[in-house]
């Protein structure tokens, strides 16, 4: 009996010491390069890459850009440092205001109830990078087409007769007026660089849509396009034959705030007011009834053009070059806005207002709304079938390097982002300006940083997947996107 | 692991083997035989039970009160004769054949002379036990005015008692109440009863029935340094009749009626209720014996018709509240705070759609719950309980004896854990093989659990309405139709409307959204529960669970060996597997969980001072896999002067974390419970962009009041949750100083008792929440940038998402370590014998809480400061008929559970019985009631509401004197 111990004890220590649960080995893979290498990256594109928001390239918009984010996360793998040409400037530079004040960048403010974009105050023309140029990483330029990134004229000299000219690369152009942005990305690439991002193309459809489609010059052929594409990021591949890239393409145009913000029917009126201004369109009007008596124009078009304002909201009176040209009878190609038509963020600063100082001339009611601020169908199609186009022109090219490039598909990114269905952690983010869920910075263009954390994601998704890495995705809800409206 | 089972038994085997086998057969006889008579009336006795003392072996009386006896072993021995009722008596034998022998056994009327097992695992008086300690034997358990002997419980000194079904009573003492309480243990012949996976006590769903049921022993005070683990606020011993001592067929039926005008939601009508059972046991030649005992009990259980609204902070202004959670409402846990549907692309599309678009910027931050269910068309209250419990017994010798038990109980009952559980043919299945000698025992168990069809009702509640019409959908509707209702009433756009103008919005709203709802008891509805019951968690709301808990112990008392002092050593080994197939833990297929502990102790007692005084000393050392060990000492003093017997000890205690603190892993809508190991905390991530629930809950009413949910004002309130606020998990630790004073008085007529405690809790296990945002939020944002990244992640903290896999809120165990929480105690009571029989007795209890743990952490004292009850009876006021009336009385007190929170009112009942015994067929007939004033009192918050019950019994024993 004694024993009793010794019996109990020896088994029940056996069992114990086979009896100790392992608790499931959590599958975090460590960050990996997979079969690409990010110790060096190059980036090469317009104003998304360099971080322009809110009508500007200030502090806070450049270092918060996707370049930014997607170097950070690569640094968790064997990354090195990633320089900007710094624009050390806290609100940038976004326009000349009355007296030659310099304004900077653009912030939501309220004032009377509605809240709309305006500048935060002043700001700061750029200056020079005085850092050391060839240490860059971010060769992005605001604004810069192709034919702009590959020719030296974009680095200066600034003067009238060069309207290539672009003070944000001639900033930090290793040798402005000689160098262009393609070729000192380039050599940044071939001197130790291996891996390279590439977003151009943007600007060569949409300068001319935030135009209003107004000045053709500035729109892209097919051919050049493709010609310059190839001629761009051929040059890249070949700066370092061993470097991947990845390559982001264009987004429709519907998707963006710019084209969205302000409505067919902006204009408010009284009945008064309507009446009143509905007298100065009889002649208008009678006289187009006349001219489709004469069979000059259909009866369809008659309708479309007769003008006929009512109390509440109306579509304002605008110029449309695609009407039947009736000067040789007196009448201006002029209707009202339709649904069909996108005004442009641009008319809400002008829309109502006065012309040339004139109460009696207003814009949108007694004086029509210029081409410049408003795409009509045919515009619009012309501008989506470019798009398309040229993200074909894109697709191509990367399918054409497949070893060595990835595409990443920003135009579907932003139809997702359109349709609602984007978050991170269940916070959303759509397709507006407003905070906190908006992801287009308020110039209603360019995405705000916390859409640059989304945008770094899709990097990140589409470099892992095609190359087998693992880079950690970016938490876009820590980044600051539009600031909350202020008085 | 897999191979667990088989390896457990294998080792217990030959555990057994040699130990049993290996003691030689005694060659010596000693052979008595006699009569027992009851010394009053003369009349021979029936059952009397005899022992050998210091042995194993025994017998009882026959039919016409004789007696048998052969014993391996030479004179002189000592034969103990006891009966429930009678004093017992010790007699010497002295010749090898004793025949004839006649004893008379005297009816016991005095107090105070119970022979107690538990306070110290080996017989001492209850007067001289070194702690507090209450027992009710047969005859106190036979005249309990209360409808069953579980109940009849809650009139012992310092024991709580709450309830969570007709048939489900949880048991406590000193404080920390629960449900499935947790710091109290409960042994059925020495098996632990805790259900190894849902952790509640499964005491009276599988344990004897009341004819079985020997003695109730009851310890208020920490029991680890002897019981181990977790007997930390006292421990509940129920013994079961040995089929060797209590032979003959037995059977008992109780018919009762419950649910006496009900209140709203409840039945309208009378209910029936049925209990009955039938024990048979019988002995062959004082070597083997067998018993078997089957019951089943069957009644429509109390209802839970709570309607408090648990979310009152969020109503705002409003007249109602539209984000109400009800307590006993199922599925309103969802909620959504509309105003983050502003920033919806979808809503803000179809609102452009609809022409509501200026509407946009008047969507109130207001939180809106989905429509729920009420409780009594989601939980089973079809109460049942099948139990069939069995043993055989076989004496190898005199010195030792081999049993297996079988403990297997089935039924239909609520249980209130972190939600209402609807255990529906919940299984628990108990087998039990042990050696006994009269110095030791080694015995090996396991607990059995199967959930059956067991689901969570407020799981049902919320996954119907999902099935019904997914909550994206449903809060988009509803925001949608808000708007619509504020343009309907001319609220200018961009504005919020007055408050009538927004209730009427949200009236319109809800009634928008709930177009085609499946309302309550409706076919559609039906049929969505039955699917929602039929499936897993977390599709569904069923359980899976087979867990199992296997048990070896063992101890030895060195008695023979050992004159100067008492020596007893002890062991443990304990294993859980936990087998919830992902419904309760993270055990899914391929990740089997499994827990082992063991533990073992020594005591020592010693008497001095002319056996004045007796001093014993004990020390345990357990050590569970996930923990450091744990040493627990205990000392005692017992001063025995005269009739005055004084009691002071200091005891130390712990607990390990429940099965479910240290793995549970399960979504219960408002939260994912998740276990307080570190593996858990890491694998959700619990403290980035973390804030403490309490702070949230805080920064929730500060919006409800109208504040921004961007506002510093309120986002300032947010207390980030860090590592330091949740200690990983350890075992809870009690240091225990009691001291006691009991008397008998006036020749044994008049028994006082008196205790005080003084506990000081360090660890103290507690549960303490966090809800994560998807992104940094900063409560005093330095800059704008700062504020617009509060923009984006605050305003989610405002509402639980409950989708599973991508909740925002986690409930963790951990302790409470910033200081010690301290509750102290006292407990009297006195007992008078009056003449013809008449017994009177009452008692009052004191508990209060000195130190509660920080704000945040859960407060669950859960016990009245005030307590008493007085019982009046008379076993023999007439010849065949006795009585015995109780009545008990709480003061109001707080009640504080991961399901809900509330006051709890003060509750004043009155049990009466009335007994009326017929010899000629051998049968009591009892006529009583529980709560006879039918009172309608809740136990504990989000409990049921009870009433009395009323029933009639007759209880037939074929050995009945």
């Amino acid at each position: 009996m004694k024993n009793i111990l010794k019996y109990i004890l020896i088994p029940v220590l056996g069992v114990a010491a086979s009896c100790t649960y392992d608790f499931p080995v959590e599958e975090i893979q460590a960050p990996t390069a997979g079969q690409a290498d990010f110790t060096k990256m190059i980036v090469i594109g317009d104003g998304i890459a360099a971080g322009f928001m809110d009508g500007a390239l200030y502090d806070r918009g450049q270092s918060n850009s996707f370049a930014v984010h997607l170097s950070e996360q690569m640094k968790l793998i064997n990354g090195t440092a990633f320089n900007l040409p710094a624009i050390n400037s806290v609100n940038g530079y976004f326009g000349m205001g009355p007296n030659n004040t310099i304004l900077g960048r653009l912030i939501l403010k309220t004032t009377n109830g509605s809240t709309a974009p305006s500048p935060i105050g002043p700001g700061d023309l750029p200056s020079a990078y005085a850092g050391n140029k060839a240490e860059l990483n971010n060769f992005s330029v605001p604004n810069m087409t192709l034919a702009l990134a590959l020719i030296p004229q974009t680095g200066g000299p600034n003067v009238p007769q060069n309207p290539a000219y672009n003070p944000y690369y001639a900033r930090f152009a290793s040798s402005p007026g000689a160098s262009s942005p393609i070729g000192d990305a380039a050599q940044a690439l071939g001197t130790g660089g291996t891996f390279f991002s590439f977003w151009l193309g943007s600007s060569d459809v949409l300068g001319y849509a935030i135009s209003g489609a107004s000045n053709p010059a500035i729109l892209t052929s097919n051919q050049d396009f493709s010609q310059r594409f190839n001629a761009a990021i051929g040059i890249m591949l070949q700066a370092n034959p061993q470097a991947k890239g990845a390559v982001a393409n264009i987004p429709n145009l519907s998707v963006l705030p710019y084209f969205n913000l302000v409505p067919w029917n902006a204009l408010p009126l009284n009945a008064a007011t309507a009446a009143a201004v509905n007298q100065g369109f009889a002649s208008y009007n009678g006289g187009l009834l006349q001219l489709q008596g004469m069979g000059a124009i259909t009866e369809t078009e008659r309708i479309l053009r007769t003008v006929n304002f009512v109390a509440g909201q109306n579509g304002f009176l605008m110029s449309d070059e695609s009407l039947t040209d009736l000067s040789q009878f007196g009448l201006p190609s002029i209707r009202q806005s339709k649904s069909t038509d996108r005004a442009t963020l641009a008319l809400s600063q002008v829309l109502g207002q006065p012309v040339g100082g004139n109460p009696q001339v207003v814009r949108g009611v007694s004086f029509p709304v210029e081409d410049a601020y408003v795409l009509i169908p045919t515009e619009q199609t012309e501008i989506q079938d470019k798009i398309n186009a040229f993200n074909g022109v894109i697709s191509a090219a990367v399918q054409a390097s497949t070893e060595r490039l990835v595409l990443v598909d920003i135009n579907a990114f932003l139809t997702r982002v359109q349709q609602g269905v984007v978050n991170y952690g269940g916070a959303f983010l759509n397709a507006t300006i407003v905070p906190p869920s908006g992801g287009f910075s308020v110039d209603g263009v360019h995405p705000n940083g916390r859409a640059h954390g989304f945008i770094s994601n899709e990097f990140i998704n589409a470099i892992n997947a095609k190359w087998a890495s693992n880079i950690p995705l970016v938490n876009p809800n820590a980044i600051p996107g539009n600031d909350i409206p202020i008085q | 692991m897999r191979n667990f089972t088989k390896k457990f038994w294998g080792v217990i085997f030959t555990l057994l083997l040699p130990v049993s086998f290996g003691i030689g057969e005694a060659i010596a006889q000693t052979t008595i035989s006699g009569t027992v008579t009851d010394a009053d009336t003369k009349e021979t006795l029936v059952g009397v039970n005899i022992m050998v003392k210091g042995k194993v072996i025994g017998t009882i009386t026959d039919l016409s009160g004789k007696f048998t006896l052969n014993v391996a072993q030479q004179p002189p021995l000592t034969l103990v004769f006891s009966m429930v009722g009678y004093s017992s008596q010790e007699i010497e034998i002295t010749n090898a054949t004793t025949s004839n022998l006649a004893v008379a056994l005297g009816e016991q009327t005095m107090l105070g002379q119970e022979v107690v097992i538990s306070a110290s695992r080996v017989e001492e008086s209850i007067l001289q036990s070194p702690v507090s300690i209450e027992k009710m034997d047969i005859l106190a358990i036979r005249e309990t005015p209360a409808d069953t002997y579980y109940k009849g419980i809650a009139n012992l000194k310092g024991v709580d008692v709450t309830s969570s079904s007709i048939n489900f009573q949880i048991i406590n003492a000193r404080g920390f109440n629960s449900t499935g309480n947790t710091r109290f243990v409960q042994l059925t012949d020495g098996m632990d009863t805790q259900a190894p996976a849902l952790n509640f006590p499964i005491g009276n769903l599988n344990g004897p029935s009341e004819l079985d049921v020997e003695s109730v022993e009851f310890i208020p005070g920490s029991a680890s340094a002897l019981y181990g683990p977790n007997a930390f606020n006292g421990i509940l011993l129920v013994n079961s009749k040995s089929p060797f001592e209590y032979q003959g067929l037995s059977g008992f039926y109780k018919q009762g009626f419950n649910h006496f005008a009900g209140t709203a939601g409840e039945p309208t009508s009378v209910q029936p209720m049925f209990e009955g059972s039938i024990r048979y046991a019988k002995a062959f030649n004082n070597k083997f014996a067998f018993k078997i005992n089957g019951s089943f009990m069957k009644a429509e259980d109390w209802y839970g018709t709570d309607q408090s609204d648990m979310a009152a902070a969020t109503q705002g202004d409003l007249p109602f509240n539209p984000g109400a959670n009800k307590v006993h409402v199922y599925g309103d846990e969802v909620a959504n705070n509309i105003g983050l549907l502003r920033n919806v692309g979808a809503v803000q599309q179809q609102a452009q759609a609809l022409g509501l678009g200026g509407y946009i910027s008047s969507i109130p931050d207001q939180i809106v719950s989905r429509t729920g269910y009420d409780e009594r068309f989601l939980v089973d209250y079809g109460a049942k309980n099948y139990k069939v419990n069995g043993a055989l017994h076989y004496r190898i010798n005199d010195r030792a004896e081999l049993s297996y038990t079988l403990n297997y109980g089935a039924g239909t009952s609520v249980y209130t854990g972190a939600q209402r559980y609807s255990l529906k043919n919940f299984e628990i299945t108990q087998h039990k093989l042990e050696l006994k000698g009269s110095n030791y025992f080694l015995r090996a168990y396991t607990t059995r659990e199967n959930s059956g069809e067991s689901y969570i009702a407020d799981l049902t509640g919320v996954n119907i309405n999902s099935m019904w019409k997914d909550n994206s959908a449903w809060f988009g509707q509803y925001t949608l139709a808000y708007m619509g209702g504020l343009a309907q009433q001319g609220v200018v756009p961009g504005s919020l409307g007055s408050i009538e103008q927004q209730a009427n919005a949200h009236n319109g709203a809800r009634a928008f959204a709930d177009q085609g709802k499946f309302e309550q008891g409706s076919p559609e509805f039906e049929n969505a529960s039955k699917e929602v019951q039929s499936k897993f968690i977390p599709e569904g709301s069923l359980f899976n669970d087979k867990s199992k808990m296997y048990m070896a112990e063992g101890q030895y008392d060195f008695r023979e060996e050992l004159d100067f002092m008492d020596l007893q050593v002890g062991a443990q080994y304990r294993v859980y597997e936990l087998r919830s197939n992902g419904t309760i833990f993270a055990d899914v297929e391929g990740n089997d969980i499994t827990i082992s502990e063991y533990g073992a102790f020594v005591q020592a007692a010693k008497k001095v001072w002319n056996d004045k005084l007796k001093i014993s000393g004990s020390l345990r050392y357990d050590k569970n896999e996930n923990f450091d060990g744990q040493i627990s000492p205990r000392l005692s003093g017992v001063l025995t002067q005269n009739n005055h017997n004084f009691r002071l000890s200091y005891q130390t205690g712990f607990r390990m974390p429940t099965t479910q603190a240290q793995h549970i892993d399960l979504n219960v809508v408002s939260a994912r419970l998740i276990g307080g190991l570190p593996y858990y905390r890491e694998k959700y991530d619990i403290f980035t962009n973390s804030f403490t629930l309490a702070s949230v809950e805080d920064y929730v009413a500060k919006v409800g009041s109208g504040v921004s949910p961007i506002s510093p004002e309120a986002t300032s309130l947010l207390q980030p949750a860090t590592p330091q606020d949740f200690p990983v998990l350890m075992p809870e630790q009690v240091k225990s100083i009691e001291f006691g004073y009991k008397s008998l008085l006036r020749n044994n007529n008049i028994l006082i008792d008196f205790a005080y405690y003084y506990n000081t809790y360090k660890n103290f296990i507690t549960q303490n929440a966090v809800r994560k945002a998807p992104g940094p939020v900063y409560p005093n944002p330095a800059n704008g940038d700062q504020l617009a990244i509060n923009a984006v992640n605050a305003p989610t903290l405002l509402t639980p998402i409950t989708t599973p896999g991508s909740e925002n809120t986690f409930q963790t165990y951990t302790n409470f370590t910033a200081g010690n929480v301290k509750a102290h105690g006292a407990a009297f009571g006195i007992n008078f014998n009056l003449p013809r029989n008449y017994t009177i007795g009452g008692n009052y209890n004191f508990n209060k809480l000195i130190t509660a743990p920080a704000e945040g952490f859960l407060n669950d004292f859960n016990t009245p400061e005030h307590k008493g009850n007085i019982t009046f009876g008379n076993r023999k006021i007439a010849k065949n008929m006795g009585f015995n009336v109780a009545w008990r009385y709480q003061t109001a007190f707080r009640w504080e559970s991961s399901f809900a929170r509330g006051e709890v009112q003060a509750v004043s009942n009155f049990d009466a019985q009335l007994s009326y015994k017929v010899s000629s067929i051998k049968s009591i007939f009892k006529l009583g009631g529980s709560n006879i004033l039918n009172n309608r009192y809740i136990l504990n918050y989000g409990g049921p509401t009870q009433g009395a019950i009323y029933y009639i019994s007759i209880t037939f024993d074929e050995l009945l004197n």
